[in-house]
C-alpha cells in the first residue's frame, strides 16, 4: 500500500540523517569535514535521483528486490577482501556491517513509496545512527542524533494519525500466520546446528559481530578501539598478541631452555670428538683465517656437528615443566623460517657460526611509527627484485635466547615502550639480540621482514657468486669431487645460478627423504656424501647441507640457518596464530641474491617458502593458467560441465522462463490468500516478463486485456469466453477502483485462468497478433 | 414512452445503457453503415462536447444532426452559415415592444437543444466568436445581461474542405472549443446500395426518430453527469497526461494539447468506457477516443494528423499496474 506523499519526506530526513552520522562515524578521528560532505552530497544526489525517477516511473517492488536488499546488505563484507587486495585499505568489521545497513537503508529510500520498504528505511537508519553514537567519538553525532529524534517523532505521528485515516471499514479476518510459524520453527533448527558446531568455529562466527573491550582474539589490522584488533587484555600465555605487563618482563628469570638445548633434544647429542686425521678438511687459505674464530666456537660449543647421537624421542626434558609445550606463538603470514644462528663455515663435519663483521654492525635508529618505537637499520632495496614487506609478531613462552627470531631479510623490530637501541647488538649478520641474557618473556616482539618474489631471482641483474670467501667455501679431500660431480649433473641444463639452485632444490626434494632419526653412520669420511649417495634419507640438517655443498660447488654464495619454523599447519583459525613447539626447530639453506639480500632455500620435502603476494596480473595469469591445466586434466569434467554450461546458456530463457512460472505457483501455493486483484497483477508481470524473455514482449501500447480480446489469440488454450472473462479482470484489477467489486466473480475460476494464462506457450508473436496500429 | 427526471436519477446504469442503444440503433438506422462515427457522436455528446463535422456536402452532416435531435427529443435548430451572418442572428437579440413600451429578447438558434451550424467556416470572425463563446461558456450576454443556454446544449458545425474560396477558416483557438472533429466519409457500396433501396423510406425514419424520442427533457443531462462520475484511475491520467506532455515537445507537432483539451479527452475517455459498459477507463478508451479529440486541436505538420497521433500513442507505455 502507497503511503501518502508526504511520508517519504520524513523517511528521506531520518535516512540522511542516518547517512551524514555513517559519514562521520566513517571518517572517525580524522575531522576531513570537506571529505564527509563530498561524500554525503554525492551519496545524496544520486539516492535523490533514484528516488525521483521511482516516484515519477512509480517504480514496483518485485520478487528480486528482496534478494537485493540481502546483497546489499552483506555486499561490504565480501568486497572487502577486494578492496584490501586492491587497495591496502579497509575497514573494520563492524564498519563493514555499519556500511551494510547504510546501504541497505539508501536502498530502501528509493522504495520507501511502499509501506514495507518505508519500514525497512527507517528501521535501518535508526540502527545506523544508534550504531555510529556508540562507537563513535565525535560531538556532531550528538546533534544529529537529537535532529534524527525530531524527525522521527514527526514520522511517528504521521504515521499514527494516517492510520486513522480510512475511508471505511475493512473487515478484520483471521488467519494463521504459517509464514511466521514456519521461520520460527526454523530458528530452533539453526541454534541446534551453531550449538553442534566445533567451538573455534562458533567462536569465529560471532566474533566481531559485538563490540566489546575484551578483545576477540582476531586480528584486524583495520580494527578500531580494540575490537577486533587483538591487542585487549585476554590471557597473556593463550594469545600471541595479548597483553604482557611489559615493564616487568625484562626482570623476569626464568628456566626456559636454549635452543641449543631443544638442538640436542631434538637433532640427538654430538657424538664424543675422536681423535684422528680428518678426510677433507677445509682448504688453507680460508682455515688459516678463520682458525681463531673457529677455535673459540668449538670451545664455547657454538659448533653444529653433522656427527650425532641417535635423538632421544622421549620428549623434550627442559619443557616437562611448563604448562603449554609451544615455544612461542607467531602471529604473522606463515610459513615463516624465523633465523637464529647463520652459519658460514662448513669443514666437512661441522658447521662453524658466522661471526659479526664490522660490516654487519649497521647503526640501529629508532623511528616512530604511530607513536610507537621502532629499533630499523639501513637497508638497501633492489628495484628488480619485487619485494613484500611482512610483519610477525612473537610471544616467547619456553625458550632462553636473546636473539631475536625473524624471518630472512629483517628490516625493524619493535617492543612496545622499547625505544633505546643501545638495548639491542647484532650477534651475526641479520642476526639481532638484546643486550640480556635472555628476550623478555611474555612480551610481544613485532619484527618486520621482506620476503623476496624468487621467481625475480632468474633476472640477469642478480648474482649469486659476489658473496664472501666464506659462503663459497668448499673443503677438500675425500668425496669432494663426487659431489661436484653430482652438482654438475644435476644443474647441466640450468643456465642461470638461480636455475641451478632450483635444480638442486627440486632434486633433493623430489628424490630424497626427509628422517630426523637417521644419523651419520660412525665410520663415515664425508656425510654429506653418504646422505646423497648412500643413504638418501635424513634429517634437515643434512638437506640443507647438502643443498649448501652442491650450491658452493657450482660457485653459488650461500650459508645454513637453523632456527624455528613456523607452520602454517599448527595454524589456529581462531586464535590466528601459530604455534611454534620444540619439533619445529629446523635447518636450512640461504642463497645470497645481492647485498641485504638472502634467499631462502627450502629442500627438505613438506616444508614451505612464503613468497611474496602476487600481484593483480600474475594472480589472474595464474588462476587462468590452474584452470587450463585443470580443464585438461580433468577433461571430462570439463567436457561435461562445459556441455552443460552451453546447454544452459543455450536454454537460459527458457530455464528462467520455468523458474518464473514455479515462482508464481509457489507464491499460489504459500498465499492463497491473496485477493484476486494481487493474483491478476501477478500474473500480469509474471506473463509480460515469460513475453520478454521468449523475445515476444507485448507491444507498450497495448495493455495484455486488450491481447487477449485480440481474436487471433490461439484458440487451443481459451476459449473465446474465457479470454474475455480474463481480459475483463485483468483491466478491473489494473484500473478499477479499489472499492469496485469484480463482476460475476463467482462465474470465473481467476486462478485457473491465470494459471493457464501464466503457463501458456505464447506461441505467436504479440506483435503479429495485434499488429502495429491502434 | 420517456421516464421522469426523478425517475431517470434511480435507473440502473444497465436502463441507461439500453436507452443509449435505442438511440444508438436510431442514429445507425438514419446513417447506414457509419457505426464508428455515431459511436464517436455519442460519445461526444455524454461528454458534454461540440462535434465538428468536417466533409463534403451531401453525406448525411445534417441528417445526422436532425435525427440526434429528434433521439433526444429535444430541440433542433439550425444555422446556414453564410459571410453576412450577424451575431445577432445567432445568439438573438433585443426588440422593443411598442405595445409595452420594453425591450423584449428574441432568443436565438443557440437557445435550442441540438444546434447545427453548416458551413461555419462561411460565417465572419466576428459571427464565428459569438458562437464559439457561446459554445464555451454555455450562455449569451447582451447588455449586460446574461441568458444560461439549454443544459444539454450541443453543436453540430460542419465545414466544407473543398470550397475554401471566401471562406473564413476557423483558428486553433477557437477549434479547442470543439470536443471532436469528425468525418463521415463516403459509405461502402453496399450501405450506399441499401440506402438507394430505402430512399423512399428514408423520410419515414425521419419521421418515425421524431416521433421515438428515447430521452425525454433532462434525462440527457443526468446522462452526462453519470457519464462524468466514471472513474478514472490515477494511472490513466498519468498515461494522458504523459501523453499531452509529449504532443508538446514532439517534433512533428507545433501546437501541443491544452489542459483543456486533456480534460476533454478524459471525459470522452470516460464515455467510451460508459457506452462500452464499464464503470472505469481502460487505456483503450484514450487510445480509441485520442483520434476524433486530438485531431482537431492538436497543431500537427502533416496531412495525416490521424497517423502521426496513432504514431505517438504507440510510443507511449500504456499503464499495466494499479496505481498505489
Amino acid at each position: 500500500m502507497r503511503s501518502p506523499d508526504r511520508y517519504p519526506w520524513l523517511v528521506a530526513c531520518l535516512v540522511a540523517t542516518g547517512l551524514l552520522a555513517s559519514e562521520i562515524a566513517l571518517d572517525d578521528m580524522r575531522g576531513n569535514v570537506a571529505a564527509i560532505l563530498l561524500r554525503f552530497t554525492l551519496f545524496a544526489v544520486v539516492i535523490g535521483l533514484l528516488c525521483w525517477r521511482s516516484y515519477v516511473r512509480k517504480w514496483q517492488p518485485h520478487g528480486l528486490l528482496n534478494l537485493m536488499a540481502l546483497a546489499v546488505l552483506v555486499s561490504p563484507l565480501l568486497v572487502e577482501p577486494l578492496w584490501r587486495m586492491a587497495t591496502g585499505m579497509g575497514h573494520a568489521l563492524e564498519i563493514q556491517l555499519l556500511i551494510g545497513f547504510r546501504n541497505l537503508s539508501l536502498m530502501s529510500l528509493v522504495w520507501a513509496q511502499h509501506r514495507r520498504f518505508e519500514y525497512i528505511a527507517v528501521v535501518t537508519s535508526l540502527f545506523t545512527i544508534l550504531f555510529c553514537v556508540s562507537t563513535s567519538q565525535d560531538h556532531s553525532l550528538v546533534w544529529l542524533t537529537g535532529f534524527y529524534m525530531l524527525a522521527g517523532i514527526g514520522w511517528l505521528a504521521e504515521h499514527y494519525w494516517s492510520s486513522l485515516r480510512t475511508d471505511r471499514v475493512v473487515g478484520t479476518q483471521t488467519q494463521v500466520p504459517w509464514k511466521q510459524m514456519s521461520l520460527l520453527a526454523v530458528l530452533p533448527v539453526i541454534a541446534v546446528m551453531a550449538i553442534a558446531l566445533p567451538e573455534s568455529i562458533r567462536t569465529r562466527m560471532i566474533e566481531g559481530f559485538m563490540p566489546s573491550s575484551g578483545g576477540t582474539g582476531a586480528h584486524d589490522p583495520f580494527a578500531r578501539s580494540g575490537v577486533g584488533d587483538g591487542d585487549a587484555l585476554v590471557a597473556a600465555t593463550e594469545k600471541a598478541m595479548s597483553f604482557a605487563p611489559i615493564e616487568d618482563a625484562p626482570f623476569i628469570e626464568g628456566n626456559e631452555p636454549s635452543l641449543y638445548d631443544v638442538y640436542q633434544d631434538t637433532y640427538g647429542k654430538p657424538k664424543p670428538v675422536k681423535k684422528f686425521e680428518r678426510a677433507i678438511s677445509l682448504p688453507m687459505e680460508l682455515f688459516t683465517p678463520n682458525h681463531h674464530r673457529m677455535a673459540q666456537a668449538k670451545k664455547a660449543s657454538r659448533t653444529f656437528t653433522l656427527d650425532r647421537q641417535t635423538p632421544r624421542r622421549a620428549g623434550h626434558k627442559h619443557l616437562k615443566d611448563t604448562e603449554s609445550n609451544a615455544m612461542l606463538h607467531v602471529s604473522g603470514p606463515v610459513p615463516a623460517h624465523l633465523r637464529h644462528t647463520v652459519y658460514d663455515l662448513f669443514d666437512g663435519r661441522e658447521w662453524y657460526p658466522q661471526v659479526a663483521r664490522p660490516i654487519h654492525l649497521k647503526p640501529l635508529e629508532v623511528e616512530y611509527e604511530d607513536e610507537k618505537p621502532w629499533i630499523a637499520w639501513s637497508f638497501r632495496q633492489f628495484p628488480h627484485i619485487r619485494t613484500h614487506v611482512a610483519e610477525h609478531a612473537l610471544r616467547i613462552l619456553n625458550v632462553d635466547t636473546n636473539r631475536i627470531l625473524s624471518p630472512a631479510n629483517p628490516l625493524a623490530v619493535h617492543i612496545d615502550r622499547c625505544d633505546r637501541p643501545d638495548l639491542f647488538e647484532w650477534k651475526q649478520e641479520d642476526v639481532l639480540a638484546m643486550t640480556r641474557s635472555e628476550l623478555p618473556a611474555m612480551s610481544v616482539i613485532r619484527v618486520r621482514s621482506q620476503l623476496i618474489a624468487q621467481s625475480d631471482l632468474n633476472g640477469d641483474d642478480v648474482s649469486m657468486r659476489f658473496g664472501l670467501p666464506e659462503y663459497k667455501a668448499v673443503p677438500e679431500g675425500q668425496g669432494m669431487q663426487e659431489i661436484r660431480d653430482f652438482a654438475a649433473e644435476w644443474t647441466q641444463d640450468a643456465e642461470t645460478d638461480w636455475q641451478r639452485v632450483c635444480a638442486i632444490r627440486n632434486r633433493l626434494k623430489s628424490e630424497y627423504t626427509l628422517d630426523a632419526d637417521v644419523v651419520v653412520p660412525d665410520n663415515c669420511e664425508n656425510p654429506v656424501l653418504w646422505f646423497l649417495k648412500d643413504s638418501k634419507r635424513g634429517p634437515d640438517y643434512l638437506f640443507a647441507t647438502a643443498t649448501i655443498m652442491l650450491c658452493r660447488s657450482e660457485g653459488i654464495s650461500c650459508r645454513a640457518v637453523s632456527g624455528l619454523y613456523a607452520n602454517p599447519a599448527k595454524f589456529d583459525v581462531a586464535k590466528q596464530q601459530t604455534s611454534v613447539h620444540p619439533s619445529d626447530v629446523h635447518w636450512w639453506a640461504e642463497v645470497y641474491a645481492g647485498p641485504d639480500h638472502w634467499a631462502v632455500v627450502e629442500s627438505c620435502p613438506g616444508f614451505q617458502i612464503r613468497q611474496p603476494p602476487r600481484s593483480w596480473l600474475q594472480a589472474i595469469q595464474a588462476g587462468l593458467w590452474s584452470t587450463g591445466r585443470a580443464l585438461v586434466v580433468y577433461w571430462p569434467v570439463s567436457l561435461l560441465l562445459i556441455g552443460i554450461g552451453s546447454l544452459t546458456f543455450h536454454s537460459r530463457r527458457v530455464i528462467v522462463s520455468r523458474l518464473l512460472m514455479w515462482n508464481w505457483d509457489l507464491r499460489r501455493r504459500f498465499n492463497a490468500a491473496a485477493d484476486a486483484r494481487e493474483l491478476l497483477n501477478e500474473t500480469a508481470v509474471c506473463y509480460d516478463r515469460r513475453c520478454r524473455l521468449q523475445n515476444n514482449p507485448r507491444p507498450q501500447h497495448c495493455s495484455l486485456a486488450a491481447l487477449l480480446n485480440e481474436e487471433h489469440w490461439p484458440t487451443d488454450e481459451f476459449t473465446s469466453q474465457e479470454r474475455r472473462q480474463l481480459a475483463a479482470a485483468m483491466n478491473w484489477a489494473c484500473y478499477a477502483p479499489v472499492e469496485a467489486p469484480l463482476e460475476n466473480a463467482e462465474e470465473v475460476n481467476l486462478t485457473d485462468l491465470c494459471r493457464r494464462l501464466v503457463h501458456s506457450k505464447m506461441s505467436p508473436r504479440q506483435a503479429d497478433v495485434l499488429g502495429t496500429s491502434l | 414512452m420517456s421516464a421522469t427526471l426523478e425517475e431517470v436519477k434511480n435507473e440502473s446504469s444497465q436502463e441507461l445503457a439500453e436507452r443509449v442503444d435505442r438511440l444508438r440503433t436510431l442514429l445507425n438506422a438514419t446513417l447506414q453503415g457509419k457505426a464508428d462515427v455515431i459511436e464517436y457522436v455519442l460519445v461526444c455528446l455524454l461528454a458534454r462536447g461540440h462535434l465538428l463535422l468536417e466533409d463534403q456536402p451531401g453525406l448525411g452532416k445534417t441528417t445526422l444532426a436532425k435525427a440526434l435531435a429528434a433521439g433526444l427529443g429535444e430541440q433542433f435548430a439550425r444555422v446556414q452559415c453564410t459571410p453576412d451572418l450577424l451575431p445577432s442572428d445567432v445568439t438573438g437579440f433585443n426588440l422593443f415592444n411598442q405595445k409595452s413600451q420594453e425591450f423584449e429578447f428574441r432568443e436565438g438558434p443557440v437557445f435550442a437543444d441540438v444546434l447545427l451550424a453548416d458551413e461555419i467556416n462561411r460565417a465572419t470572425p466576428r459571427t464565428q466568436s459569438a458562437l464559439l463563446e457561446a459554445m464555451a461558456e454555455r450562455q449569451v450576454t447582451l447588455d449586460t445581461k446574461r441568458y444560461p443556454l439549454s443544459e444539454t446544449f450541443f453543436v453540430i458545425a460542419t465545414q466544407n474542405p473543398v470550397e475554401q474560396h471566401g471562406t473564413y477558416p476557423l483558428p486553433e483557438a477557437q477549434l479547442d472549443r470543439f470536443a471532436m472533429k469528425l468525418s463521415i466519409g463516403y459509405a461502402a457500396a453496399q450501405d450506399e446500395v441499401a440506402m438507394l433501396d430505402r430512399g423512399i423510406l428514408r423520410e419515414g425514419s425521419e419521421q418515425r426518430a421524431e416521433s421515438e424520442a428515447v430521452f425525454g427533457p433532462g434525462e440527457l443531462s443526468e446522462l452526462q453527469r453519470r457519464v462524468a462520475g466514471i472513474h478514472v484511475g490515477r494511472n490513466i491520467q498519468e498515461y494522458l497526461v504523459a501523453f499531452g506532455q509529449m504532443t508538446r515537445g514532439h517534433k512533428r507537432v507545433h501546437l501541443g494539447i491544452s489542459p483543456r483539451g486533456l480534460l476533454v479527452w478524459q471525459r470522452c475517455s470516460q464515455a467510451r468506457a460508459f457506452l462500452q459498459g464499464r464503470t472505469f477507463v481502460i487505456p483503450e478508451d484514450a487510445q480509441q477516443t485520442a483520434g476524433p479529440v486530438l485531431s482537431v486541436r492538436l497543431g500537427i505538420d502533416d496531412l495525416q494528423p490521424e497517423q502521426v497521433i496513432e504514431e505517438m500513442l504507440t510510443e507511449i507505455p500504456v499503464p499495466v499496474q494499479p496505481s498505489k
